[in-house]
């Protein structure tokens, strides 16, 4: 059963740069897939196609079996989590009220909300208490970017759309939370789906590995098949610099 | 009994009919004849109660006072019948005094319903004046000397004798007239400039007090550029029919003034600093047209003229009407302030929706900022008639510019990735720009408002021009009277206000500020 799915899909942009040239993409309930590619690759546009923040040109995509097309666009947007690069946190709203926006959207109860980003924030690993009431400003790199995942499982989307979202941290900081990251995926089982530039980082959080260059895809494979047989050169040139292969 | 109820019912009645005397108001120009000649208009019309005085004075030139007269906003201003003939009419400037005022009365009658009242006696023509050094010198006693052997000299003529065809474009045609080194100038400025010998050749008023002070050479005009100029009151054709009394009342100034007597009370004002009511009030206590008693009010409503006050005794002097202004000052720019940002920032919101439009119609407002400020004020008489809406009007549009400008760019730039990661969890559009760019964007936006603010208080200062009052009153005054003093009396107030002004508007955009 797939909960995302796209079928020769193709976005150009104004200006006439394809961006993406026949994609067809599956992803079943709870697996993680990880595009990965260098910038330009389309990556972050396939990524976007499936909440509808690019429009394709041509080709179809949806979320759950519906078209995204079929739906209005807002309440589909609320239906999945979201987490880009920089956080993207609104930088004159408290932590607490930025994990409360979706549910703010959609007009949950304030007792709830308060329950449900208390809930999140010791799930990510912050002290509710300590900061709650914290503007972004007064946070850490690692720690926005934990407040940015509390904000995307905020409303229990069944799917995730991870933008570069370690993209900013240093390497140490980078690895600890792809742990954290690692856990909390075994134990929510969200339907995923990882945009990022690191061979690495794809091999090891997702299930399958999706590799785009110039809008196309190169292969799509486990990491244990994509280690075992680069379909290839420039699949076998990402491995060799990630220093994933020998 | 019954005579003590009629002597109460008189007392009652005698205010209450002060209070239904009709109001109306009195231009004038921005030079001390013209708001001497209206003061005494404004003082013989409000004598015993018969008609409330709403003065406008200073509006700025002829054409101001004509397109206000017009339009109804005032009732009656000093003008000259040769200043109606050239300037307004367009008419050569040939004829005897009684034909030209024959002539204007006809034409002004049945194409715009004005009326010319009977002049007040006395002739005040352009002329042109000379050091009498330099004349002597170069032995100048008439204009086509001046055309002749004067070319080189140092000229300077007010704006609108350059404009005019009884001015120095008639000059030019008729005596061949060419300053090389001419400079425009304000009427009492170049009565200084000439006095100290900085120019050497200047415009002037026959009537004007000063000729004598600074010992200046009056040109003949053989060849009669300039028409004859007699001062008469100009009113508005329904005015008079609706208030035939108003007629009446002005009639008794008939011929009451001679060249010389004029250039008395010219002198008084404009060399004695001698305020315009004290001036007017003994001028028609002496006529007998007010009483001793009005008179002596007149007077003492306009306090002590002396001429040798600093900035500091002026203030203090005229502490109450100095507050006054100021009030004024600020209704104007609270008004057009509060017009600017009501349209500008729900202006600059639509166009962050329509980035294709936005820069044509953010430019279009720009070019608003190009007009000149009195060209403005002027273009917004036939609209709105004098006093304070067209000046609100004008102040608004000058607010425009920054305030929307600001809203765009600040709205368009704030916070790119919170919006789009508030855009990509289910916010609407709507909700982005409410919740999110328009808080992030209010320090810029609030800058883009003290900008308009600051422009707005020094601006307001023209308003006086258009009788607007505010705190240009006293500027506008004191260049006329050539008398820093008084000018400082304004300009330090404005100065003070816009800083005011400005602090009061950072304390809000801090208290605004997104607690980030």
């Amino acid at each position: 059963m797939s909960a995302l799915s796209c079928d020769d899909l193709h976005v150009t942009y104004p200006g006439g740069v394809q961006a993406l040239r026949g994609v067809s993409l599956r992803v079943s309930e709870g697996e993680t897939v990880a595009l990965v590619g260098e910038s330009g690759s389309g990556k972050t546009t396939l990524l976007k196609c499936f909440n509808r923040m690019v429009r394709p040109s041509g080709g179809r995509v949806e979320v759950d079996r519906t078209s995204v097309d079929a739906v209005a666009v807002e309440g589909l947007r609320r239906s999945i989590g979201y987490v880009q690069q920089d956080g993207g946190l609104l930088p004159h709203w408290s932590v607490r009220e930025n994990i409360e926006l979706v549910p703010w959207l959609l007009d949950w109860p304030r007792e709830r909300r308060v329950a449900r980003s208390r809930e999140l924030l010791e799930l990510v690993g912050l002290d509710p208490a300590s900061f709650a009431d914290r503007r972004p400003s007064a946070l850490s790199g690692g720690q926005r970017q934990r407040v940015a995942f509390a904000r995307a499982l905020a409303a229990d989307p069944r799917v995730l759309l991870l933008d570069e979202p370690f993209g900013a941290l240093d390497p140490v900081l980078r690895t600890e939370l792809q742990d954290e990251v690692a856990r909390w995926q075994r134990d929510l089982h969200k339907t995923t789906l990882l945009v990022t530039h690191d061979m690495a980082e794809a091999l090891r959080l997702g299930d399958r590995v999706v590799v785009l260059r110039d809008g196309a895809v190169q292969q799509q494979a486990s990491a244990a098949e994509l280690r075992a047989a680069p379909a290839n050169g420039y699949v076998r040139a990402l491995l060799r610099a990630s220093g994933s292969v020998a | 009994m019954s005579t003590r109820i009629v002597l109460v019912v008189l007392l009652l009645a005698a205010p209450v009919a002060a209070q239904d005397a009709p109001t109306v108001v009195v231009g004038s120009k921005n030079f001390s004849e013209s708001r001497l000649l209206a003061e005494i208009f404004a003082q013989t019309l409000e004598a015993g109660g018969a008609f409330r005085v709403d003065r406008r004075f200073n509006l700025a030139g002829t054409s101001v006072c004509f397109r206000a007269l017009r339009n109804g906003s005032i009732d009656v201003y000093p003008e000259y019948t040769g200043t109606g003939l050239v300037t307004l009419l367009g008419e050569p400037a040939t004829g005897t005094e009684s034909e030209v005022l024959a002539k204007v009365r006809r034409i002004f009658r049945d194409r715009w319903d004005l009326r010319w009242l009977a002049p007040l006696g006395f002739e005040n023509a352009y002329e042109v004046a000379v050091r009498r050094a330099v004349a002597e010198e170069r032995d100048l006693r008439t204009i086509a000397d001046l055309a002749a052997r004067g070319d080189d000299l140092r000229y300077a003529f007010g704006y609108e004798f350059q404009q005019r065809r009884d001015g120095l474009v008639g000059l030019r045609a008729v005596y061949g007239l060419d300053p090389q080194r001419l400079v425009g100038m304000q009427q009492t400025l170049k009565y200084a400039a000439a006095g100290d010998g900085e120019v050497d050749v200047i415009d002037v008023y026959t009537t004007d007090g000063l000729i004598l002070v600074h010992d200046l050479l009056v040109l003949d005009d053989p060849r009669a550029v300039f028409p004859p100029y007699s001062a008469a009151p100009l009113v508005h054709g329904p005015t008079l029919d609706a208030h035939p009394r108003l007629g009446i009342r002005l009639q008794r100034l008939s011929d009451v003034l001679d060249e010389d007597s004029m250039r008395a009370l010219n002198r008084r004002v404009e060399v004695d600093g001698e305020p315009i009511e004290r001036v007017a009030a003994e001028f028609l206590e002496q006529l007998g047209v007010v009483t001793g008693a009005e008179a002596a009010a007149a007077s003492a409503a306009a306090g002590d003229g002396g001429r040798e006050r600093n900035v500091f005794d002026v203030l203090v002097d005229e502490r109450g009407a100095l507050l006054q202004r100021t009030l004024e000052h600020l209704g104007l720019v609270f008004g057009a302030l509060s017009l600017s940002i009501l349209v500008a920032v729900p202006l600059g919101l639509v166009l962050e929706r329509q980035a294709g439009r936005a820069e044509t119609v953010i430019r279009g407002v720009g070019i608003l900022q190009t007009i000149p400020s009195i060209a403005l004020l002027a273009f917004m008489i036939p609209l709105l008639g004098v006093g304070a809406p067209p000046a609100i009007a004008a102040l608004f549009l000058y607010g425009l510019y920054p305030i929307v400008r600001n809203t765009f760019t600040g709205v368009r730039d704030a916070g790119p990735a919170a919006a789009q990661s508030a855009t990509a969890l289910g916010m609407t559009p709507r909700q982005v720009l409410v919740h999110v760019k328009l808080p992030l964007a209010v320090p810029v936006i609030l800058a883009g408002i003290r900008t308009a603010a600051v422009i707005c208080v020094g601006t307001a200062t023209l308003a006086a021009f258009i009788g607007a009052g505010g705190l240009g009153e006293p500027i506008v005054a004191g260049l006329q009277l050539d008398d820093a003093a008084i000018i400082l009396s304004g300009a330090l107030p404005a100065a003070v206000l816009a800083l005011l002004v400005d602090g009061l508007l950072a304390l809000v955009e801090w208290s605004l500020r997104p607690r980030v």
